[in-house]
């Protein structure tokens, strides 16, 4: 196949600033004159253009890869006991949080520390849920992980993974168009959720997991920071529709829930 | 919420996988991303609102792995176990796809320390190579050398196994 001596380094180095757009306008040029007259060096670029589409496919495969809650929680400033005067109190109260923080996070950054209190002990599904919402709905290039074409699979594939039968809600009618589904874990558990958007590119999601209490809840709404959520429950699942809006995720709730 | 807390949310998967091109370990990476959003809150004053952000915890980042990498006896991406390691990273999307994306991601950390990075801020996410030789703190010069050299050892590495498999 290749018999012929290597490229040198200095010509690969230049070949690879052009792919990267590196070069000025006449660099360019000499680089395409000598792609014209040799055909190994127009082989490399064309090498050199398909490893970058590669790299792209694969890294950006790995944004995929669903946050954990650990490092949610790490972004959150400190919180600091509202309603006090108690100075030294309050700073004692801030202490520990950061002790509890570096303590949980970094096992190798501080070896010393003993996490002093859980923070994060008590996180519900719902407020995991919202801060999965607020990373992928900004995430339009990778929405969804199977998309709306393959609704029939998504149906077989989220009931067996999460243990619920349900259907896709036809939310059409409301103005909200289903995207596709990722499969999440929350509190420790799978955790379906369809992605739905409406013409102005706003995304909702409606999640669900196993009912572990095995009793229906009526619409209730929540919210967590800027994330609104409508929640029910039918006899085995737990759901929440989550987005922006309150007022219009409560009715798009009331829609869904006998559809789903 | 601060501006700056607020900033990090939605760019938390780009955050990991820069970890990841520095570690080429899963668990380090968290940790690493974790470390750095904590510290950079400590810091927030530090960071001008209306700058990049992403180039600013880069940064930051980089220079917490440096020193854990200082304190380390061992250390890591010697390639041996992280291939093995990142095979398992992917494991949705059509097998096919799926499997060739493994490969690539096991032959990225089969690269010697520091060329990851490099691929990833120029090739991927369109950094100039003044941008990038900035944030990993190495000369311009560097950064180019690194990258031509990680893309042929890549395609030498990808064409042997696509051999392998005809």
């Amino acid at each position: 196949m290749s018999e012929y001596t290597p490229l040198s380094e200095d010509l690969l180095i230049m070949l690879g600033a052009y792919v990267d757009g590196e070069l000025t306008e006449e660099e360019r040029a000499a680089v395409e004159d000598m792609a014209s007259k040799d055909p190994r060096i127009a082989e490399e670029l064309e090498g050199l253009f398909a490893l970058n589409n590669d790299l792209r496919d694969v890294f950006d495969g790995l944004l995929e890869k669903p946050v954990p809650a650990e490092i949610i929680e790490a972004t959150k400033p400190t919180p600091v006991p509202a309603n006090t005067n108690k100075a030294p109190l309050r700073a004692l109260a801030a202490s520990l949080l950061i002790g509890a923080t570096l303590g949980a996070g970094g096992m190798w950054f501080n070896q010393a520390s003993k996490p002093p209190l859980q923070v994060a002990a008590a996180r519900s599904w719902l407020g995991e849920v919202a801060e999965y919402h607020q990373i992928y709905a900004r995430q339009t290039r990778h929405l969804v992980e199977v998309p709306a074409s393959e609704k029939d699979h998504i149906e077989k594939w989220l009931a067996k993974e999460v243990g619920v039968d349900f259907k896709v809600p036809d939310l059409e009618a409301a103005g909200w168009t289903f995207q596709g589904a990722r499969l999440l874990v929350a509190a420790g558990k799978p955790v379906a959720q369809l992605m739905y958007t409406n013409a102005d590119g706003a995304v909702i999601a409606i999640c669900g997991l196993q009912n572990g209490s095995g009793t229906a809840a009526d619409t209730e709404l929540r919210a967590f920071g800027d994330v609104h959520m409508a929640t029910w429950k039918s006899e085995t699942g737990s759901f929440a529709i989550v987005g922006d809006a309150p007022e219009e995720l409560e009715a798009l709730a009331v829609i869904a829930a006998p559809l789903i | 919420m601060t501006e700056l807390s607020k900033g990090l949310v939605p760019l938390l998967p780009r955050l990991r996988r820069f970890a990841w091109s520095l570690t080429r370990d899963w668990p380090d990476a968290d940790d690493l991303v974790q470390t750095s959003c904590t510290r950079a809150l400590t810091r927030a004053e530090q960071w001008q609102n209306g700058t990049r952000l992403d180039a600013w915890m880069y940064r930051l980042m980089r220079n917490i792995w440096i020193d854990e990498t200082r304190k380390r006896t061992v250390r890591v991406g010697q390639g041996v176990e992280d291939a093995a390691e990142s095979s398992a990273l992917l494991t949705s999307g059509d097998s096919e796809t799926t499997a060739y994306a493994n490969q690539v991601l096991a032959q990225i950390a089969l690269l010697p320390e520091g060329f990851s990075s490099v691929l990833l801020l120029v090739a991927v996410e369109g950094h100039s190579y003044a941008e990038t030789a900035e944030i990993l703190d190495i000369p311009i010069g560097t950064v180019m050398s690194r990258l031509s050299s990680a893309r042929q050892k890549l395609k030498a590495a990808l064409a042997d196994q696509k051999g392998e498999r005809t």
